[in-house]
């Protein structure tokens, strides 16, 4: 995109690991990110429903399907990689490492139900439920670049994490589990869609809070 | 399927994508990815691709992708289009 775009550009600030309008300089509020973040997961569920009604009713041939899932993923984890790290020039080679091996993965899930949709072997409730798990996925994947990029802002402080639930009534007992948790050092809650059986269906978030190290204490376990 | 045949099933194919709301450049793409792989004599209707085979490289092609998809998407907003590209 030239520089004389009329779309407004950013930067990304390294040391708070934000990112900052050039045409205002205000930075950009986590909520916009992770409204971004919903937004394109939305987008692509819906686009994953209709590819997998049109597949189940015959309208696309697996192997068509498969081309669009295969794509629809891969361009959902890079872009959520991408939007945790601070853009695309930004993202880690650890990150890559991680993503390209979550891809093979669902590579192989995507297969494996192009099968049993070339087969007959599912109904359209089961592919549909399957094909939404793989959408959702990405979503992992900005929360683990964005963890590799946050650093504290002095020696004194530290950055603590809490789970938020997102799925409503439908929410699981892991996600349950992990908002029961309270605030917890950083890194040691999961990433919203990993170690919970609601997987690429997770709608929670992590928030963040960088506190003075000594205070940690005070903050571990409790949801003030 | 002879040459004409499987020419004919892509058209198809396209034109489905596109009746799905997938852009026309992306549909063709799409189901030219599984004539380019389709093994010779395999019945374009029925074959599934191995994982193998769809596991590409996250190189600068992918990258190219993403960020296509991303200026396209209706879900990003016009003031945030230009947000991974952050410098």
């Amino acid at each position: 995109m030239p520089a004389n775009s009329p779309l407004p550009g950013y930067t990304f600030d390294q040391d708070s690991a934000r990112y900052r309008s050039s045409e205002t300089g205000r930075f950009v509020a986590r909520a916009d990110i992770l409204g971004l973040l919903e937004a394109t997961t939305v987008a692509a569920e819906k686009q994953i429903s209709t590819l997998t009604t049109a597949v189940m009713e015959g309208r696309i041939a697996p192997s068509v399907w498969q081309e669009q899932m295969r794509s629809e993923v891969k361009n959902q984890v890079i872009q959520q990689v991408a939007l945790g790290s601070g853009g695309f020039d930004r993202i880690s080679q650890q990150s890559y490492g991680r993503a390209g091996a979550d891809l093979r993965e669902l590579y192989a899930k995507i297969s494996g139900t192009a099968r049993d949709i070339a087969e007959g072997k599912i109904s359209a409730a089961q592919a549909q439920a399957r094909a939404n798990e793989y959408a959702g996925h990405a979503r992992s994947h900005f929360y683990s670049a964005e963890r590799e990029k946050v650093q504290p802002s002095a020696p004194n402080k530290v950055f603590i994490e809490r789970r938020l639930l997102g799925g409503g009534g439908a929410t699981c007992g892991d996600c349950v589990n992990f908002y029961d948790a309270g605030w917890q050092p950083f890194n040691v809650l999961p990433e919203p869609g990993t170690d919970s059986v609601c997987r690429g269906n997770c709608r929670c978030s992590l928030v963040r809070k960088e506190v003075e190290a000594s205070e940690v204490g005070e903050w571990i376990g409790t949801k003030k | 399927m002879t040459p004409e045949q499987l020419q004919k099933w892509a058209e198809s194919q396209i034109q489905a994508l596109i009746a799905l709301g997938v852009d026309a450049i992306d549909a063709t793409r799409s189901v030219g990815w599984v004539l380019d792989h389709l093994p010779l004599g395999a019945d374009p209707n029925s074959y599934v691709f191995a994982d193998i085979t769809m596991d590409e490289p996250l190189d600068d092609k992918a990258i190219a992708a993403a960020r296509i998809d991303w200026y396209a998407s209706p879900a990003v907003p016009a003031k945030y289009k230009r947000l991974l590209d952050a410098r």
